[in-house]
């Protein structure tokens, strides 16, 4: 996240930065994190595929050692 | 979730000008949030920019073969105004015949009349970047003449539409577009209602 932020303004018939002579502009922003459900669903998924890696790794392991034997 | 109000005034910036300022956010955020989103809440932006500027302000007449480029001062003007200010020989150096611009208030067009050029012809080019053919009603191509041509399409002296508010912060730079519904001088004022709809990934 970057604590400088360039803020601009453009004509959208011209595509060119806008000349507001010297007069200040104000406004206001919100930045947010992604909300509460995502992330709920994110950690179940990550944790889903943990589990199967997991199970998939057991049972590799478990051919290894037949196949040892 | 986390969220972070953020205002921002030019006033306060740390380098740049008004138009195109950075600003430095590090006291209104928190340290170790991983913001994903970003939405405007609010705006107050001068409608103090000029109708004919650097992006407008240069009319190619073309006599004899040689270009001839007129540069009208930057500034607000109507139509009346602005044809005053080009029958003023004085605001077209360097020209051999005689220019008569006459607006047209009830069609809104622009007519140009050329005389003493004993019937050569003049060509009018809006090919440049900084044409002002759609203010005063005319594509941006060249136009042939050697009497009198009137502006194909209507005059507009509110040319700026829409004004997109962009920051680096934004993916793909736009954070928000705004109509500027107010007359020159004034603010154009915007709350948004509609977060969910105008919210934008932050750049990373």
């Amino acid at each position: 996240m970057r604590n400088v932020i360039n803020i601009y303004f453009i004509d959208n018939i011209t595509q060119k930065i806008i000349d507001l002579n010297g007069v200040n502009v104000s406004l206001s922003i919100c930045l947010y994190t992604n909300d509460i459900k995502n992330l709920y669903y994110k950690t179940k998924l990550e944790d889903y595929l943990v589990q199967n890696y997991i199970k998939k790794l057991e049972l590799d392991q478990n051919e290894l050692k037949k196949n040892i034997n | 979730m986390f969220n972070d109000i953020i205002f921002i005034n030019s006033y306060n910036r740390i380098s740049g000008t008004t138009n195109n300022f950075q600003f430095d956010i590090s006291n209104q955020i928190r340290n170790n949030i991983n913001y994903e989103n970003i939405v405007l809440v609010n705006c107050s932006i001068p409608k103090t920019y000029y109708l004919i500027n650097e992006t407008s302000n240069e009319l190619i007449i073309n006599e004899q073969g040689i270009d001839k480029t007129i540069y009208i001062q930057n500034g607000n003007y109507s139509i009346l105004s602005l044809c005053n200010y080009l029958n003023n020989p004085i605001n077209l150096p360097g020209l051999i015949y005689s220019y008569n611009f006459t607006a047209n208030i009830t069609t809104g067009k622009i007519s140009i009349t050329v005389s003493n050029n004993n019937s050569n012809n003049v060509i009018l080019k809006f090919t440049n970047e900084n044409n002002p053919a759609l203010i005063i009603g005319f594509d941006e191509m060249e136009y042939t003449f050697n009497n009198t041509i009137t502006s194909t399409n209507l005059c507009n002296f509110e040319l700026t539409n829409s004004i997109n508010i962009c920051s680096n912060i934004v993916e793909n730079e736009i954070l928000f577009n705004i109509t500027p519904n107010i007359l020159a001088y004034n603010y154009i004022n915007y709350q948004n209602n509609q977060f969910e709809h105008t919210n934008k990934k932050i750049s990373k």
